[in-house]
């Protein structure tokens, strides 16, 4: 039970070390953006995990905390500190606001599940989604709002995308690893068994509202902070990252990783995810076609995804030594019993 | 003072009265059997009793503490726990972590975001004890859903027994258990019978008989006898009604209410 913590049997540190060198890859490290990007829906389908793959709560609207969480840095940005040295600061902002509106919203749905959770999540990003592309005084309509400059950080200019992509590599490892803490703690623990049977958990004595409600923001915290690094990286914010197709993606991303039974699902998945994409558009303009299949056969034939297989086979094996190991038992029970008819 | 009461609590759905005016009083310790037909209402008696149902009217009070309306987390929290007909645990953990489960909340780890949750020393200590306690350390790795029929009820019960109960509501703890573990549940039950008050629904009379203290009789959601063994057992209506007596028809199904 009680394995010793090392730190060489660590995915993150595998992790941390290919994206580390990332920028260095011949061919795929031109691409800096692409491997930014990456990295941002690493920390963004992690944070969707929790509530997916975790909890049990189907969310068909987090890219609408994700969308609200590029705005809201945008206009902080615009609004208070253009040109200032510092953009920790709107990134940050957006992560609070995002927060808060997340356990707003988790409030009023604490007590909805399944398909009723489904429907109201896509209703409220649907909703968001037309406020933002209508209200074209604050979120400049269709047009978005462009031309942001990344500025500095503790002094180092960011506007270099090799810096900003090692600043986004912090953020996210640091993110990440908050999150996983927290899927370790009790009360994550609580979480996952609230996704098996939440009238047991009920009848343990927790209120699974309140944890829902909670891992409701706790995502949106994480998400809109995703959202404001996504802002910065390209410089511009429009409405369609609200939309729910763009929800989709992050429910996708997290199946086919197999978020829905490991940690290191969601990451996997993003990863293969962002690339395919990327490089599906650069060689055929219908590549959604290949995707809509694609969504459809991983339903089909791989529900628990990539690494869910894995899972897979580690059950059987931990079931085959646990049967082997209760055979030896009655064969050495029945040996002592035989023994003991003999004398 | 009364353990847990009720007065006049009564359940409708539409038309159909489940439990209908039920009073009753629960006094400390030993093993009181709720009995009757299928449909008598002892299952919604006990979704009332815990705050799994509102009731339609009347009032439950546990330690004269009115708990009517109350959600069941909070029910549970002042000491009153239940199992589960189809036992209710989690699949996916294995005995261990479902056992922990309970002893997290009661040791004050329900909003703990940080503390790694394998390396808290008291967790760990209190939930061995309980796995020892049921005898269940040769199984303790394995994952839940692997367990046999009557080691689930066990560990549902076991889950209950984690928030330490004053009283404990067992719905019909051996339904569905094979002859040899049916006994080991029974054992299970008297043993805890020491410590606590337990209420328990069960259609097996034989079992009924050899644990009960008292026995009350439930007939289409109302009282039909209340007493002892004895009682009830020379109560002419319970003969007629429950126990197989000589009815008209003497078709006893039908008198219970089973459908074929």
């Amino acid at each position: 039970m009680n394995k010793q913590y090392n730190i060489l049997n660590d995915p993150f540190l595998y992790l941390l070390i290919f994206f580390g060198v990332f920028p260095f890859i011949p061919l795929l490290g031109k691409y800096l953006s692409l491997g930014t990007e990456m990295l941002i829906w690493i920390l963004y389908s992690l944070s969707f995990n929790l509530l997916l793959g975790y909890t049990g709560l189907p969310s068909f609207g987090h890219g609408a905390f994700y969308g609200i969480g590029s705005y809201v840095t945008a206009l902080v940005y615009l609004q208070f500190i253009n040109n200032s040295k510092n953009i920790f600061l709107p990134v940050l902002a957006a992560s609070l606001i995002v927060g808060m509106l997340a356990y707003f919203f988790g409030f009023i749905i604490r007590k909805k599940r399944g398909i009723y959770f489904a429907l109201i999540t896509v209703a409220f990003s649907q909703v968001l989604y037309i406020i933002a592309f209508k209200w074209t005084e604050v979120t400049g309509g269709e047009l978005g709002i462009t031309r942001l400059f990344r500025g500095q950080f503790l002094g180092i200019d960011l506007n270099n995308s090799t810096r900003y992509y090692y600043f986004v590599l912090i953020i996210v490892f640091l993110g990440s690893i908050i999150i996983r803490k927290i899927t370790l703690s009790p009360f994550g623990k609580v979480l996952k068994a609230l996704k098996q049977n939440e009238t047991r958990v009920q009848y343990l004595g927790y209120n699974s509202a309140k944890y829902c409600c909670y891992v409701m923001t706790i995502s949106g915290i994480f998400a809109g902070l995703c959202g404001g690094l996504y802002c910065l990286l390209y410089g511009a914010v429009f409405a369609d990252n609200m939309h729910w197709v763009k929800s989709g993606d992050v429910v996708i991303a997290t199946l086919l990783g197999g978020g829905m039974t490991n940690f290191y699902g969601p990451i996997v998945g993003s990863s293969i995810f962002v690339l395919a994409r990327e490089i599906l558009s650069s060689v055929w303009d219908n590549w959604m076609l290949l995707y809509g299949l694609a969504f459809v056969l991983i339903i089909l034939f791989m529900p628990t995804g990539l690494l869910g297989m894995v899972e897979r086979i580690k059950e059987k094996k931990h079931t085959e030594q646990f049967n082997n190991n209760n055979n030896k038992k009655k064969k050495d029970l029945e040996g002592i019993a035989h023994k003991e008819e003999n004398k | 003072m009364d353990l847990l009461r009720t007065e006049n609590l009564t359940k409708k759905f539409g038309e159909l009265v489940a439990v209908n005016n039920v009073t009753i009083s629960i006094k400390e310790k030993g093993v009181l059997s709720i009995i009757g037909p299928n449909g008598a209402g002892k299952t919604t008696f006990f979704n009332l009793l815990t705050g799994f149902l509102t009731p339609t009217e009347g009032k439950i009070y546990l330690r004269d503490e009115d708990i009517t309306d109350m959600y069941p987390y909070d029910i549970v929290r002042k000491k009153l726990s239940r199992s589960f007909q189809i036992a209710s645990y989690f699949p996916e953990f294995t005995i261990f972590e479902n056992i922990q489960m309970g002893v997290f909340n009661r040791l004050g780890y329900s909003y703990n975001f940080l503390a790694n949750s394998k390396q808290l020393k008291d967790v760990n200590e209190e939930t061995e004890r309980y796995i020892e306690m049921l005898s269940l350390s040769d199984l303790k790795d394995m994952k839940a859903k692997f367990l046999s029929h009557g080691d689930k009820k066990i560990l549902d019960i076991a889950m209950c027994l984690t928030i330490e109960p004053e009283i404990l509501l067992l719905d019909e703890p051996t339904s569905g258990v094979s002859g040899t573990e049916r006994m080991k549940v029974i054992h299970f039950i008297g043993e805890l019978a020491k410590k606590m008050k337990i209420v328990v629904v069960e259609h097996d009379m034989d079992i009924v008989f050899s644990i009960s203290d008292r026995i009350v009789v439930l007939a289409q959601g109302s009282i039909l006898a209340d007493g002892t063994i004895e009682e009830v057992r020379n109560n002419e209506d319970v003969q007629n009604a429950y126990l197989g007596g000589n009815i008209e028809g003497g078709d006893e199904d039908v008198v219970l209410g089973k459908n074929k």
